[in-house]
């Protein structure tokens, strides 16, 4: 076994992090969200948000008044993502928790206007379904799944990007955006709808 | 003692679940009485041999494949005390007296897994938590009781559940590198069929090879009926 403070997989786990289909995947939602959001301030929470390359690149696309937050459940998230993306220079406004984003749900959403979480694949659907059912009205909600089963920690894929919507739009009042994206492996799906 | 099977998916069938049960009831040998209880922990008990009691794999978290090997280490799965676990690509050439044989080679108070010996020589210098467990989980033996056991799931079934289905390709890996301490049976009590060229213990795995395929099965085959002759 490794030494017990040091573990060395932790790096590939940020390069796998970074790689090319996660920027696409994570720039698409931070276009689209820019889209539907157009203001020069609020509060974004990104949930499950793993080293927050996705609070990097929401943070990119927003005015710098917009203040973004990215959370994990798993604590050396919060350790990492401070180090590659706290304390640059122009992302400094990004805020690192601890948080479960089911258990913890109603105090993550509360006073943010948007919440992200493009780990939807990872969450068991009876639990994305009662995270949804407690976010307030009146927040954006954007969501990201895909259809690549053959993953040991994909516990919740979607066949296709109706599967993905027929469980999730019930929670929304309206839809604001609905999409799909092809990669070698699996197809992602986002939705944007207003809770 | 329990002996407990697990079938996920369609990877294997109930068929080879009755077949390994089968191959534990009538192995050949020495006729001591036997007094196991079996079980299948499985997602789809259809087909399932009635003498062997199934036990509904648990949806909260889901797990795919081998990974739910490591819920039978759970504080509230239904067994109670002396456990072994084999995996379906396992076959038992001869009977042998639970009390006297598993008594004498398992230390129950710690997690006895199979010694992978072979791959011991061949190692090289990579990724630790890829290639340097020399053990495998194709045979476990434990005392379900013991809260030791049970701290392997509850370390897993943590905020980092997600980071270790990631990081580590099965079980074997994840008990290894998390640091939980292990025994290993001897190798007179378990070989493998491809690296012990054909072994002759009196249980046979058979990993890195298709068990499905025609020439494990009929070597099985073979070897029953030259044990016969032996015995019978």
């Amino acid at each position: 076994m490794y030494e017990e403070r040091f573990d060395p997989y932790r790096i590939l786990d940020v390069v796998n992090s970074l790689d090319e289909n996660h920027f696409k995947s994570k720039n698409w939602l931070a276009e689209e969200v820019w889209e539907v959001w157009q203001k020069n301030s609020g509060i974004i929470h990104v949930a499950a948000g793993w080293y927050g390359l996705q609070a990097y690149l929401l943070q990119e696309k927003m005015p710098p008044e917009i203040k973004i937050t990215s959370s994990d459940i798993d604590p050396e998230c919060k350790t990492i993502g401070k180090v590659i993306f706290g304390n640059m220079e122009n992302t400094g406004k990004i805020k690192f928790e601890e948080q479960d984003t089911v258990l913890d749900i109603e105090k993550i959403t509360r006073g943010v206007d948007i919440y992200v979480n493009t780990s939807i694949e990872h969450i068991e659907r009876k639990y994305v379904e009662l995270m949804l059912s407690k976010i307030d009205s009146g927040k954006i909600v954007a969501l990201q799944s895909n259809n690549w089963y053959n993953i040991p920690s994909h516990v919740n894929c979607s066949d296709s990007l109706e599967d993905f919507i027929s469980y999730v739009k019930p929670h929304f009042k309206y839809i604001m955006y609905e999409g799909e994206m092809e990669f070698e492996e699996y197809n992602r799906y986002m939705i944007i709808g207003m809770k | 003692m329990n002996i407990i099977f697990v079938k996920w998916g369609t990877k294997y069938s109930s068929d080879d679940v009755n077949f390994l049960y089968n191959s534990i009831v009538n192995s050949v040998g020495l006729c001591y009485p036997l007094n196991q209880k079996f079980f299948c922990y499985t997602d789809d008990p259809s087909g399932i041999n009635k003498d062997i009691q199934t036990i509904d794999i648990l949806k909260d978290p889901p797990l795919r494949g081998i990974w739910n090997k490591l819920r039978m280490f759970e504080k509230d799965f239904p067994l109670t005390g002396k456990t072994i676990y084999m995996d379906l690509d396992v076959y038992v050439r001869i009977k042998f007296n639970p009390k006297e044989l598993w008594d004498s080679v398992i230390d129950w108070d710690t997690l006895t897994m199979v010694d992978s010996w072979f791959k011991k020589d061949f190692i090289p210098v990579t990724r630790k938590h890829h290639l340097d467990v020399t053990v495998n989980s194709s045979l476990l033996a434990w005392d379900a009781d013991n809260p030791k056991i049970h701290n392997i799931w509850e370390h897993f079934n943590s905020t980092k559940r997600d980071y270790f289905l990631r990081k580590y390709v099965g079980i074997d890996r994840y008990i290894i590198h998390e640091g939980f301490k292990v025994n290993t049976f001897p190798r007179e009590l378990i070989q493998s069929w491809y690296n012990d060229k054909n072994g002759k213990a009196p249980i046979i795995t058979f990993e890195e090879v298709d068990y499905a395929s025609g020439s494990v099965k009929s070597w099985i085959e073979s070897d029953k009926l030259a044990l016969q002759r032996i015995y019978v």
